[in-house]
């Protein structure tokens, strides 16, 4: 029986559906009243999805920084790992609202929810 | 920390979660449970130790291992069958993620 | 008794993965577990009525023949439509249904995720 899944997000913003799907599920659990509490981790290549300069129209794909913001609407977290982030591209700024933690936080994040999806 | 059981089913060559899977597994009881080509991994000494220095136990599914016809190279490695995965997933490890 | 829930994330003629998907689900009912699929983006074919894979084994009608002890299947609504995928499509007990419903449901009476994806 889980009162929480933490949405996982290791895919980038375009190319693949899966940050875009992910963060939906998130918001189906928020919007559902079933699953009280749903976060979403950004790891790895999934920390560019809370890049502020992103633009997707160029490419004519949805927009995740709608969805993150939905989250957050939802009064949900969406933690970004600063490492990985760091060690991809650099201290590119990030949207507001997101929570910018180290691993040592993002371990207790996992730990605090029952499930733990990946996309 | 809450026992962790990373599944993966991509090769060796695909695979990229290995720094996913070290810093997430820090501290907890910890193990990899291989499907498809990941089980390649028990054919290649070197990326199976990798392997291993991030997780505690590994274990590779029994069908997928023996359609390859792979020597084993990291004995280390765990064969199991799908009842043996259930039981991994359902009773011995208390969070899936999929890397 | 404990619910083993797994998205299914894979087309069916993409790779392994939904037989894996199915595999699991098999050992897991025949363990005594309750088993819940949920198909989202690609997943949703394995409930595509009418599939004929030839040599490869028909995750469809293995799918099928588990309903009956346990199983249940619920695919995407939105990601069917994306797909062309239309309502009556689907194989007989198999349901195309939504996130907040039924995802959040599975969720909420599951004791493991088991994520099937790339």
């Amino acid at each position: 029986m889980a009162e929480s899944l933490l949405i996982l997000v290791t895919k980038p913003p375009y190319g693949f559906e899966e940050a875009f799907a992910g963060l939906r599920a998130g918001l189906g659990m928020l919007a559902s009243g079933l699953v009280p509490v749903s976060n979403a981790l950004l790891v790895g290549e999934g920390t560019l999805n809370a890049v502020a300069a992103q633009r997707p129209e160029a490419v004519r794909m949805p927009s995740n920084m709608e969805a993150i913001n939905d989250m957050l609407d939802f009064e949900a977290k969406v933690y970004v790992v600063k490492e990985d982030l760091l060690h991809l591209v650099g201290d590119v700024p990030l949207m507001e609202g997101v929570e910018v933690i180290d691993w040592e936080r993002a371990r207790k994040v996992i730990d605090e929810h029952d499930m733990v999806t990946t996309f | 920390m809450k026992s962790k059981l990373f599944i993966t089913l991509k090769s060796p060559h695909e695979f990229g979660g290995l720094e996913l899977v070290r810093a997430s597994a820090k501290g907890a009881k910890s193990a990899l449970l291989l499907f498809e080509d990941a089980v390649i991994f028990a054919a290649n000494a070197k990326k199976g130790k990798e392997l291993l220095s991030a997780v505690q136990e590994i274990y590779i599914m029994k069908d997928d291992w023996e359609a390859r016809g792979l020597p084993l190279a990291v004995p280390e490695f765990k064969i199991v069958d799908y009842p043996q995965a259930v039981e991994l997933i359902m009773e011995r490890y208390e969070q899936t993620i999929t890397v | 008794m404990k619910t083993m829930v797994i998205q299914l994330r894979t087309g069916t003629m993409m790779n392994m993965d939904s037989n894996i998907a199915v595999k699991l689900a098999q050992a897991a009912l025949d363990k005594g577990y309750a088993v819940r699929i949920f198909g989202y983006g690609e997943g949703i074919t394995l409930i595509k009525k009418g599939q004929d894979p030839k040599r490869f084994p028909n995750v469809g009608n293995e799918t099928k023949e588990m309903l009956p002890k346990g199983l249940e299947v619920v695919v995407c609504e939105t990601c069917c439509k994306a797909r062309g995928v239309a309502r009556g499509e689907e194989i007989e007990g198999t349901k195309i249904g939504s996130l907040t419903n039924d995802l959040s449901r599975f969720v909420a009476e599951g004791d493991r995720m088991v994520t099937i994806a790339r």
